[in-house]
């Protein structure tokens, strides 16, 4: 890993207008990504984590602008993705690319293994058709894939040699930021440690940058070198990996991190729900902080004032009142 | 697309083992689901027979289309005309095979009219969403609302009697089942996360849709377009019936009922027959449909 | 505790399927005490599920079939019952949570509605009794405003609220078995734990047996005394859950458990169990593991290997633990 900044969003906002019941009423919106703001260095693996809905997804595609941000920034090695037509965005989509989390529904049945790899090629109209096979026949063999079976339709595999085949059609144009969207999550335990693997041998391999999006904490864990943790479209903490686990700043991750049913069986190591009450609306989420409605430390202000993103310590991020005072806010 | 099944022999040159190892596509799998059942078989064997009789009727038939044998009008089943003879003394069995022609154009030509237009509209429509899919489905509706038949009458009257115009009006009547059809697939379609890859990699709109889209909703079309037929020739016969579809001396089923109508007390097999031929073709053209829908249905596959 | 509840014996459940017999349970048994909690652990096809839905006899019949085995409950033996005596025994002796709480509620009653609906079935109450106990169902799942709650509609409940919902209608004719088909799969983590928190707070108040199937080692650590870890519809291992997270027997339980990431153990790699879980109609010879195994021998690939009872009260499916593997090794 270096310092250098491959990927920064600032103030990246994806709402989504809803259909309100009102004819004449305000326009609600899903406040999917809400003014978000980091920056991905190059080579490293960035997990996001966060419970269903709290925008982590959204966050990953608006990112590589397969969904169009509301409003805000991406600077990819230094210029401006938001900015480019059509026709750039095309060109830049080399670089910038994604894995799915389902294994069945990301692979187009009625192709063959060879076709769904070399498809990128075809959209970027690079190589002969000969060179494609090879190329597929390459990729197929870093993936872990035998290359006999390239005529072999995506029914005939098992889910993580599916989730290989998505693997290599991602690395097919040798991009140079990844976006895996809990690429591990359908599979079996057994299988998964495979993936996990495999993305890591690849990062070394070809000096890939991740965004790692998951809600298994200990996979993120194991995979990434730094972690943003989402709640309800906002970013609420971000920390180096050993930084954040041990010295967990926002209420929210302290309350994530204390729900993983551990394989530790002893009666004090026993769970215990750690958040009462259910994820509020994205649709109209709580005033102030969103996540006071849970929170165990709310106070009146943390009703009515939204918390800045701060750095509480080198390198440490968290929007929450109680770290008020300890640090300079970022991105005013 | 169709590329790395063709060029075999290029595979098997770069990839050591390659040729020995088997693949099924879906239509394999669809197919042998088909051949498994046995009600299909039969429907897809007397298909077969109807078309190869229309092909090689000159062949088949023992006297010419319009050959008159006279002093022999309306006569009963025999060993020279085995259906009958009709009010100009011509073979009733010839009429019928020849008959069956126009029947089966109608189902290929206006069908696939009807396919055309159903899959642009529909896929534009689901493809687009929004205003776009708006308009369309207004349209898609206006046509629909129309009793079918009667929209039929009204474009022979505007356009004239013949084989051709039966062709387009039953085509523009048959659409919109289609359209609908691909349009809600195409709108879930368009969900799926191979869609989203391929525009990850820089795929453009109508590369996803042909790429994408359209060969993933080709099993609905194979089974709507199937169902379809019946109606077109049924649509084809009342229109001939009713003396505004093909017109004499060419035979239609139609046609010939319309024409038996008269003799029914004389002949009645002269009416029967061409009915009996147009109920077997319906028949065995909807059970087919019945079991592609079966075959090809991916969600009956893993029960 | 220490009383026989339920004892499954050898019970075969197979698939008749185009493509062939598919073996998805085949020769399980276990015991079940009252009281007691059980884990049933296993991947996709390990065939846990079934084991589920055979016990309860709601297995899809065609293709499946129970085809040998015993179901005893108090010593009355299910497989025999009429679907009749099943209706009732379902619902009041056992009853069963699935996954997808939304799929197993109809949207289009009240949940009061449905929780009243299984107490009017299986107890002689009026409807106000009934509705006043559906109350307090929801109010023992731990629902908040029960009296209002009873009056939605699924849809307008969340993921977490309608699991709890299905726990109050498994409950509400204090059953003596609980089955939860992974019943926190479809949550997230933090209502996950809740969840959790009331099955075990359930099992400690009412003193129900509970049979927990999930693919997660973590929640059975949480909840169970014992565990069973299936593999391709047989018992691989079964004991204690410290028995079999301080020191599995099986190889293929101990490369689970070291193929799972842990959080603050930083490994470089993961350890991967190699290939993929075996077709369960073309199943291979020997140890069904054996393809996988980094210990297998020629022993493994030929002759399958029975379920050892061990001294402990644990039992394992493995060669290791036999006298013939001694031989072996002293070759």
């Amino acid at each position: 890993m270096t310092n250098e900044i491959i990927l920064s969003v600032s103030k990246l906002r994806k709402w989504f207008p809803v259909k309100s019941s009102k004819v004449f009423g305000e326009k609600q919106y899903v406040k999917a990504v809400n003014d978000i703001t980091f920056d991905i260095h190059k080579g490293e693996t960035l997990g996001v984590v966060g419970e269903s809905g709290c925008g982590k997804t959204t966050l990953g595609r608006t990112m590589i602008r397969l969904i169009e941000p509301t409003s805000g920034k991406i600077v990819f090695e230094g210029k401006d993705l938001t900015a480019f037509s059509e026709k750039e965005m095309r060109l830049a989509r080399k670089d910038l690319q994604i894995m799915f989390q389902d294994p069945y529904g990301s692979l187009n049945p009625r192709m063959t293994v060879g076709d769904i790899i070399t498809e990128p090629y075809v959209f970027q109209k690079m190589y002969t058709k000969k060179e494609r096979i090879e190329k597929a026949v390459e990729l197929m063999k870093i993936c872990g894939l035998d290359p006999v079976y390239i005529r072999r339709y995506p029914h005939e595999f098992s889910g993580g040699q599916r989730q290989r085949i998505g693997i290599a059609r991602a690395l097919a144009l040798r991009p140079k930021f990844l976006v895996c969207d809990e690429p591990v999550s359908a599979l079996d335990v057994s299988i998964q440690s495979q993936i996990i693997n495999l993305l890591m041998d690849l990062q070394q391999e070809f000096g890939l940058t991740y965004l790692f999006i998951s809600h298994n904490l200990s996979v993120v864990y194991h995979m990434v070198d730094r972690i943003a943790v989402m709640y309800l479209g906002n970013l609420v903490e971000l920390a180096d990996k050993e930084d954040l686990y041990q010295n967990t700043a926002h209420p929210y991750t302290r309350a994530l991190l204390k729900s993983i049913p551990s394989l530790d069986f002893s009666e004090e190591h026993k769970l215990r729900a750690a958040l009462k009450g259910d994820i509020p609306s994205p649709i109209n989420p709580p005033s102030g902080c969103v996540f006071h409605t849970r929170c165990e430390n709310c106070t009146e202000r943390c009703r009515q004032e939204v918390p800045p993103l701060r750095e509480i310590a080198p390198r440490h991020f968290t929007a929450c009142h109680l770290y008020d005072g300890q640090g300079k806010i970022v991105d005013a | 697309m169709r590329f790395f099944k063709r060029k075999s022999d290029v595979f098997n040159s770069l990839i050591e083992g390659a040729e020995g190892v088997t693949y099924t596509s879906f239509y394999h799998d669809a197919f042998k689901r088909l051949r498994r059942d046995k009600v299909a078989m039969v429907c897809l064997a007397v298909v077969i027979l109807i078309v190869v009789a229309a092909i090689f009727a000159p062949l088949i038939t023992p006297y010419e289309e319009d050959y008159m044998d006279i002093g022999n009008e309306l006569s009963g089943p025999s060993a020279e005309h085995w259906l009958g003879t009709d009010e100009f003394g011509r073979d009733v069995f010839t009429r019928i095979i020849y008959g069956s022609r126009v029947s089966l154009m109608v189902g290929l030509v206006a069908e696939s009219i009807a396919v055309a237009i159903g899959l642009i509209v529909g896929a534009v429509a689901g493809f687009y969403g929004g205003k776009v899919d708006a308009v369309l489905s207004r349209i898609i509706e206006i046509f629909a609302s129309f009793p079918h038949i009667l929209f039929a009458i009204v474009v022979m009257f505007v356009l004239g009697t013949g084989i051709i115009n039966v062709f387009i009006a039953v085509g523009v009547v048959g659409w919109t089942g289609l359209a609908r059809v691909i349009r809600s697939q195409i709108m879930q379609l368009k969900q799926k996360e191979y869609v989203e890859a391929a525009r990850a990699s820089g795929g453009r709109n109508m590369q996803i849709i042909f790429r994408h889209l359209i060969p993933n909703c080709l099993s609905t079309i194979i089974v709507v377009a199937t169902m379809n037929i019946p109606s077109d020739i049924m649509y084809e016969a009342s229109l001939s019936f009713l003396g505004l579809g093909v017109q004499p001396p060419q035979a239609s089923w139609g046609s010939m009922i319309s024409e038996a109508r008269k003799f029914m007390r004389q002949n009645p097999g002269y009416s029967v027959f061409p009915g009996v031929a147009l109920i077997i073709t319906v028949l065995a053209f909807n059970l087919l449909g019945d079991a592609l829908r079966d075959a090809l249905d991916p969600r009956l596959k893993n029960l | 505790m220490g009383e026989k509840l339920l004892e499954v014996k050898n019970l075969s459940t197979y698939f008749y399927t185009d493509e062939g017999v598919v073996y998805a349970l085949d020769d399980v048994s276990f015991d079940l005490d009252r009281g007691e909690a059980l884990g049933i652990v296993g991947e996709s096809g390990s065939g846990k599920s079934v084991t589920a839905l055979s016990i309860i006899r709601l297995v899809q019949s065609p293709p499946g079939k129970i085809v040998a085995g015993e179901v005893l409950l108090d010593g009355d033996n299910l497989l025999t019952k009429s679907k009749a005596e099943m209706r009732h025994i379902r619902g009041e002796k056992i009853s069963m949570i699935f996954q997808e709480p939304m799929t197993a509620l109809n949207p289009v009653f009240t949940v009061g509605h449905q929780i009243m609906e299984s107490i009017l079935i299986h107890q002689h109450k009026t409807k106000k009794e009934a509705r006043e106990q559906a109350i307090e169902m929801l109010r023992l799942v731990g629902i908040p405003a029960p009296e209002k709650r009873v009056d939605d509609y699924p849809h307008q409940m969340s993921g977490g609220m309608r699991q709890r919902v299905m726990i109050a209608i498994a409950l509400c004719c204090n059953p003596q078995l609980l089955i939860c088909d992974e019943p926190t799969t479809a949550l997230d983590v933090t209502i996950q734990a809740q969840i959790l928190e009331l099955i075990r707070d359930i099992r400690e108040r009412l003193g129900t047996s509970v049979i927990l199937i999930t693919h997660d080692l973590g929640v059975v650590a949480q909840v169970t005394d014992k565990v069973i870890i299936m593999y391709a519809g047989k018992v691989m291992e079964y004991g204690t859950v410290r028995q079999i997270f301080t020191d599995p027997l099986h190889p293929y339980t101990a490369a689970l458990m070291r193929s799972i990431p842990v959080i603050g153990k930083q490994t470089e790699r993961l350890n991967v169990i190699r290939g993929m879980v075996p077709s369960l109609s073309k199943r291979p010879d020997g140890c069904l593991f054996h393809p996988r195994c980094d210990e297998a021998c020629e022993l493994c690939r030929t002759v399958r290997p029975d379920l050892i009872n061990l001294p402990d009260g644990r039992q394992v499916r493995c060669h290791k633990y036999t006298d013939k593997w001694e031989e072996k090794s002293h070759d």
